[in-house]
């Protein structure tokens, strides 16, 4: 029979020896840490630390289901990093609705109150700045590098879930891809997923590469564990260099739809020649770059010179393709759009200027800003925007639900003249509206017979009307809602009163 | 499936059932009732080619003539084989459907061998209720245990059954006792005249709905081949707040209320106009939420005088006189009640009405028509899980509103294979244009398809998207999906 205890006592053995091995290593890494160069950084942690601000924020957001009412004042801690001119550059989400910022680096016992000088929801940064000039004592500014390749290790330096000392995370870079940004919810451009944890307070925080910032941390992936996304370098970079006028424009959409151009059949139908590429429009949106250039059925064969697959993708560098639209979210206002494209059989070749399409703004999340309303008869009216129709449909409301929802997720498409859509989503109860519940979570489409396109135009219209009654018609419903003007008038002073309205219309 | 419609429709051409009403008692030894068992297989509405699981089916059927039974509409629907059983007897006999009222969810039922009958004791029907007062459910569950639970009727209204689209009378009841509510005879507890049949019970609250006997006796006595209820055509909203009784000139304080729907080709389209306010409905005046005053039962929702109301001599067949405010302006006019207009659906919702779902393939692309049932199919978060689209379109514009008989025609899923591998990510979109024509409904669809000499057929999608096949392709695609994927056949559709 073998002795047992013996293999078992030569394991030990071998695990104290690594241990000890371990236990040196690390013992030496801590002795020197203060001064040592992260391989990967590039860089000290000393001087890393003079770059990177730890930013609190305290921020007041408004309620879009009651936009009458002011919300909660809160407070959030997040990172930013000095990029020069003294400017700290973070995320937008973390100075969103800010009423009060401020700031320490590492060392500093105090903290400095910030300004905001831009900001940019539309891809998740902002610029922000010291009011003193002794916050900037001592301080380090970053240099950006290029997009880090797949595989590569990366630093990602912040000061997460909290804490008030700096912290650095290292991951590797596992994708490169285009994605919708979560802090507008609409806009998409490029990101970096590092399979390292970003966490609460990370947000704005530098991820770092051979002594070079070459993203910004920022979102985390809800799904899958220890998965982080980075702000890649030509979005930083496009944020920049859109502000040096002194105004953030934001960024420009094309407006189109495309299909893939796979179906010879399709291809065959439409003429195109064998050796052509490209994707089929298939819709151009109201108020994009496209609008009056481009068409539905043309095949998009190439964007500024590079051809387009038949899966609409581009050659990025040597390595992947990207999506065509990356092309167009790197361009400015104002800059050429230039496309080879075959339309009716031709091959023709189209530029015209990128713009901003402004439909998109009532689609992405807002902040900073009161939201709009109007209260008549104690029914709450406010043009739909994505912050309202998150804040419905928490409180339940599932009633008209699906008009709300198709319209809003078509918006560009089946708003023709219509700059927004002017929806009746509660009321303040009194006993003028008792009968009225019927049109509410309704679209106004009418005011006294008149089409109406947006909350302005509806005030102006009830607030001109000579007539006896007021009818208010929605769309889908028959009947319109019928008011006494005169006593809505009276029962709005009531209701003023009632529900402590300092402006009834807002 | 197609044999078992056929036979359904051939028994209501060929078959007459004459059922003669005077209500009477119920004897004590009287053997009345009996068990139906029904296997169903459901059709597939996502993908009509399919079936589900068959299933079986319990309820209780009374015996209402010479070897028919009187069951629940839900027992017998997509029956491929009904049996029943009779007290006392371990014999199963078959049973075949004679007709079925979609809108009342009854049923009735044929027993071919003549020897069924023997020891049976058909029951009538009156055509007065009870109200408010107790009853007693009768049932049995095996051959030899007849039981007897309390139960008490408490109001007569009218509302859809089963989501039925036309307003019926109803008895609301109560009881302590657990019920199924599937086809239990209930019949008044001291005089024994039957009352109704409970066809619906939730345990958690007490309460069911019964079919009253008046409304079971028009189902019963109604030609075969015609509809059985007739449908005002019109819908309504209440009229209480003064600003709109007011502006629409509405001066007595105690009647109207606001025509608000009306359905196209319907009793109505031609008569009534929205926003009119429907003041009197033959003698009887209309309140501000649409209850007028029934001299025996109370408080009734409107619908009644025009969907039953034959014991106050108005209802089916009639011309029913109204009183309306149009533009302020009183007017009298005669209301001739039509069946319910089915082309005026355009999105089928509530009850499958024995519906096949039809679908149509065109190079391995499934096409169908938009109904709820499709939707529903999703499963119980189908609100979430299907496009917005879809599901606006079934809340918000069920109804042909500008008369034009149109189908809502959807791209539900691409089968795919690498001929149409272009199109693979394709799902729930809806069909705009073929070859430049708008299709009304899948049939019209299949002819243009079918019927086009152009080379090319040339699917437009509502979101813009172009689906583009030659006619051969379409064949050779419809060919290999049938292989590859199990399917019958290209389509559905009767030629």
């Amino acid at each position: 029979m073998l002795n047992s205890n013996k293999p078992m006592a030569l394991q030990w053995r071998k695990f104290l020896s690594c241990f000890t091995l371990v236990s040196l290593i690390f013992s030496s890494y801590s002795l020197f840490a203060e001064t040592s160069v992260l391989t990967e950084t590039g860089m000290s942690i000393e001087t890393i630390k003079k770059a990177v601000v730890q930013i609190k924020v305290y921020s007041q957001s408004n309620d879009p289901y009651s936009p009458w009412l002011s919300g909660n004042v809160t407070s959030a801690t997040g990172t930013g990093f000095l990029i020069g001119k003294n400017r700290i550059l973070t995320n937008a989400h973390v100075v969103s609705n800010a009423k009060f910022i401020e700031a320490q680096r590492n060392k500093q016992t105090e903290w400095y109150e910030l300004k905001t000088v831009y900001i940019a929801h539309d891809c998740d940064l902002a610029i922000l700045e010291a009011k003193s000039g002794s916050f900037y004592d001592d301080s380090y500014e970053f240099s950006f590098g290029d997009i880090p390749e797949l595989g590569t290790p990366i630093d990602i330096v912040g000061y997460p879930i909290g804490g008030s000392k700096i912290s650095i995370s290292r991951g590797i870079v596992s994708r490169i891809e285009q994605s919708t940004y979560a802090h507008s919810q609409v806009d998409s451009h490029l990101v970096i997923q590092v399979d390292a944890a970003i966490n609460p307070g990370n947000s704005g925080g530098p991820a770092l590469q051979n002594g070079k910032v070459v993203g910004v941390a920022f979102q985390a992936a809800t799904k899958g564990e220890n998965i982080g996304y980075i702000i890649p370098t030509n979005v930083i970079s496009h944020f920049l260099k859109d502000s040096e006028d002194g105004k953030y424009d934001g960024y420009v959409e094309l407006g189109v739809h495309v299909q893939s151009s796979y179906s010879l059949s399709h291809r065959k139908f439409r003429k195109i020649p064998d050796d052509a590429e490209g994707v089929f429009i298939t819709n151009v949106l109201r108020g994009g770059a496209g609008e009056g250039f481009l068409f539905p059925g043309d095949l998009l064969l190439s964007i500024d010179g590079m051809p387009i697959g038949k899966n609409g993708t581009v050659a990025y560098n040597s390595e992947s393709r990207v999506d065509f639209i990356e092309i167009v979210d790197n361009k400015f206002a104002g800059e050429e759009i230039k496309f080879e494209l075959i339309r009716d059989g031709k091959r023709l070749n189209v530029s015209f200027p990128a713009k901003r399409m402004e439909d998109l703004d009532y689609m992405r999340s807002s902040y900073d800003r009161p939201y709009p309303y109007f209260i008549f008869a104690g029914l709450v009216f406010q043009p739909l925007n994505r912050d309202l129709l998150e804040a419905w449909a928490r409180v339940g409301q599932t009633q008209g639900g699906s008009q709300f929802l198709y319209r809003f997720q078509n918006f560009p498409e089946i708003k023709e003249n219509q700059k927004e859509d002017v929806v009746l989503y509660r009321k303040l109860s009194h006993p003028i509206n008792s009968a009225l519940d019927y049109y509410i979570n309704m679209t106004v489409s009418e005011v006294n017979g008149k089409k109406i396109s947006n909350l302005n135009e509806m005030i102006r219209l009830l607030q001109n009307s000579k007539s006896k009654y007021v009818r208010i018609s929605f769309l889908d419903l028959p009947l319109p809602l019928i008011l006494n003007l005169e006593e809505t008038l009276k029962a709005d002073e009531e209701i003023r009163q009632a529900y402590n309205l300092t402006e009834i219309n807002k | 499936m197609k044999n078992i419609l056929t036979s359904v429709l051939l028994s209501f051409f060929f078959l007459s059932v004459e059922i003669h009403s005077k209500s009477q008692p119920v004897g004590k030894d009287d053997n009345f009732i009996v068990q139906v068992k029904s296997t169903v297989q459901y059709p597939n509405f996502i993908q009509p080619w399919r079936f589900k699981n068959p299933e079986t089916r319990h309820s209780y059927g009374v015996v209402v003539g010479e070897n028919l039974i009187l069951t629940t509409a839900q027992t017998v629907y997509y029956q491929t084989n009904t049996e029943v059983q009779k007290f006392g007897s371990l014999k199963n006999y078959t049973a075949k459907l004679v007709k079925i009222d979609h809108d009342l969810g009854l049923a009735l039922l044929r027993v071919e061998e003549k020897e069924f009958g023997t020891g049976l004791t058909p029951i009538q029907f009156g055509s007065e209720i009870f109200l408010a007062s107790t009853g007693t459910v009768l049932e049995y569950k095996e051959f030899r245990n007849l039981s007897e639970k309390k139960i008490r009727t408490i109001k007569l209204d009218v509302d859809t059954y089963a989501n039925g689209y036309i307003e019926l009378p109803y008895v609301e009841v109560q009881s302590d006792d657990k019920l199924e509510g599937i086809g239990e005879l209930i019949v008044d507890e001291v005089s024994k005249i039957p009352q109704g049949l409970l066809i619906y019970f939730k345990d958690s609250q007490n309460t069911g709905k019964m079919v009253p006997n008046f409304t079971i006796n028009q189902f019963l006595n109604c030609n075969i081949t015609k509809k059985c209820f007739s449908y005002k055509g019109f819908r309504f909203r209440p009229l209480t707040d003064a600003s709109s009784r007011s502006f629409y000139g509405v001066r007595k304080e105690n009647s109207g209320v606001l025509i608000a729907e009306i359905y196209p080709e319907s009793s109505a389209s031609s008569l009534l106009k929205l926003e009119d306010v429907l003041l009197e409905v033959g003698p009887y005046k209309i309140d501000p939420k649409g209850y007028f005053e029934h001299p025996k039962y109370g408080k009734i929702l409107l619908s009644y005088l025009f969907h039953s109301g034959e014991d106050l001599g108005l209802g089916k067949d009639k011309k029913i006189p109204l009183k309306i405010l149009r533009n302020s302006k009183i007017m009298n006019i005669d209301f001739e009640m039509k069946a319910f207009p089915e082309t005026a659906v355009k999105i089928p919702f509530g009850n499958t009405r024995y519906r096949k779902p039809e679908y149509l393939m065109l190079g391995g692309i499934v096409f169908l028509e938009l109904s709820e049932h499709y939707l529903t199919e999703f499963g119980n978060q189908w609100r979430t899980r299907v496009s917005k689209q879809l599901l606006y379109l079934n809340d918000y514009h069920r109804i042909n509103n500008t008369g034009e008989t149109k189908k809502v025609i959807l791209l539900s899923q691409v089968l795919p294979l690498p001929g149409n591998q272009a199109y693979h990510s394709l799902q729930q979109v809806v069909l705009k244009k073929v070859n430049g024509k708008e299709p009304k409904d899948i049939r019209d669809l299949f002819q243009i398809a079918t019927e086009s000499e152009d080379p090319f057929l040339v699917i437009e999608l509502d979101d813009g998207t172009q689906v583009v096949f030659e006619k051969e392709e379409i064949t050779n695609l419809n060919k290999e999906a049938i292989k590859v994927f199990h399917i019958p056949k290209s389509h559905n559709l009767s030629e």
